[in-house]
């Protein structure tokens, strides 16, 4: 029950939980608070995916540090925050453009 | 003795912690800083759950968005609804929290523990996780650790941006 062929399930339950009761919370919230809620996400999924060694990948790490680093702007600097999230929009859409899909 | 302007003005909220374990004595310390708050009527209508145990953590962490970094310690603090269920009372009650919770960051700041005060949670779910039953509502919650690296630079308002009239 506790882990589905090399998966740890309680931990994917926590990122689960995280999402919902973010959803949740986000009723009511700040506005800025629902973007920095799924960058939040990215950052865990791809944690939880290293962490389980499912990827090994060093555009998704590169990505995973610079969303810790800057994710906090939301606090402090809207304009900065804002840029942040223009940047990871141009980070991701420029790796996808490489893929074939 | 540390000038309590000095540490008010150290206290910031900490999103980052190491490993390092808080000693049981401070985390006393800490509730016996917050019964010191006044409390309307004297009524202290709180209680505070303390969480250390590491899976609890994590699990109340998962349904706390607002929560971040790895905390040594999470301070739950319910309302009593039994002492809240006046005319006023809830709101009464949430104000004796935040007294509280205050005077908890100030003596963590004193100490250098880290300490950041938390709305963005699911109530039930954390309550739910914590088994604090019917009578208590979690309202607030407080997480502490030893820092790692420095806080979000903020520019705090000055006293005229603070004042509508002064006369």
């Amino acid at each position: 029950m506790g882990r589905i062929e090399g998966l740890n399930r309680g931990e994917w339950l926590e990122l689960f939980c995280f999402m919902t009761s973010s959803a949740r919370g986000l009723i009511g919230e700040p506005e800025l608070y629902g973007p920095f809620r799924i960058t939040d996400s990215i950052e865990k999924i791809i944690e939880l995916l290293e962490n389980q060694k499912l990827i090994d990948d060093s555009f998704l790490k590169a990505e995973k540090d610079k969303i810790r680093e800057k994710k906090l702007t939301v606090v402090a600097d809207r304009d900065a925050f804002i840029a942040f999230l223009d940047e990871l929009v141009m980070d991701f859409t420029k790796e996808l453009k490489k893929e074939t899909l | 003795m540390t000038n309590v302007l000095d540490i008010i003005k150290r206290r910031r909220s900490i999103r980052g912690y190491t490993d390092q374990q808080i000693a049981k004595e401070d985390l006393e310390l800490f509730i016996d800083a917050a019964n010191q708050a006044p409390s309307a009527s004297n009524a202290y209508p709180w209680k505070i759950v303390v969480v250390q145990e590491k899976t609890l953590l994590r699990k109340v962490q998962s349904v706390s968005p607002g929560m971040l970094g790895k905390p040594a310690a999470v301070m739950a603090f319910c309302t009593d609804r039994e002492k809240t269920g006046s005319r006023g009372g809830h709101e009464l009650g949430l104000m004796d929290v935040a007294h509280a919770a205050q005077n908890i960051c100030l003596a963590a700041t004193d100490l250098g523990i880290g300490s950041c005060c938390i709305k963005s949670f699911n109530t039930e779910a954390v309550g739910g996780l914590l088994e604090v039953g019917e009578q208590y509502e979690v309202c607030y919650l407080i997480s502490l650790g030893y820092p790692s690296g420095e806080p979000v630079k903020l520019n705090k308002r000055t006293v005229e941006e603070a004042v509508i009239l002064w006369q």
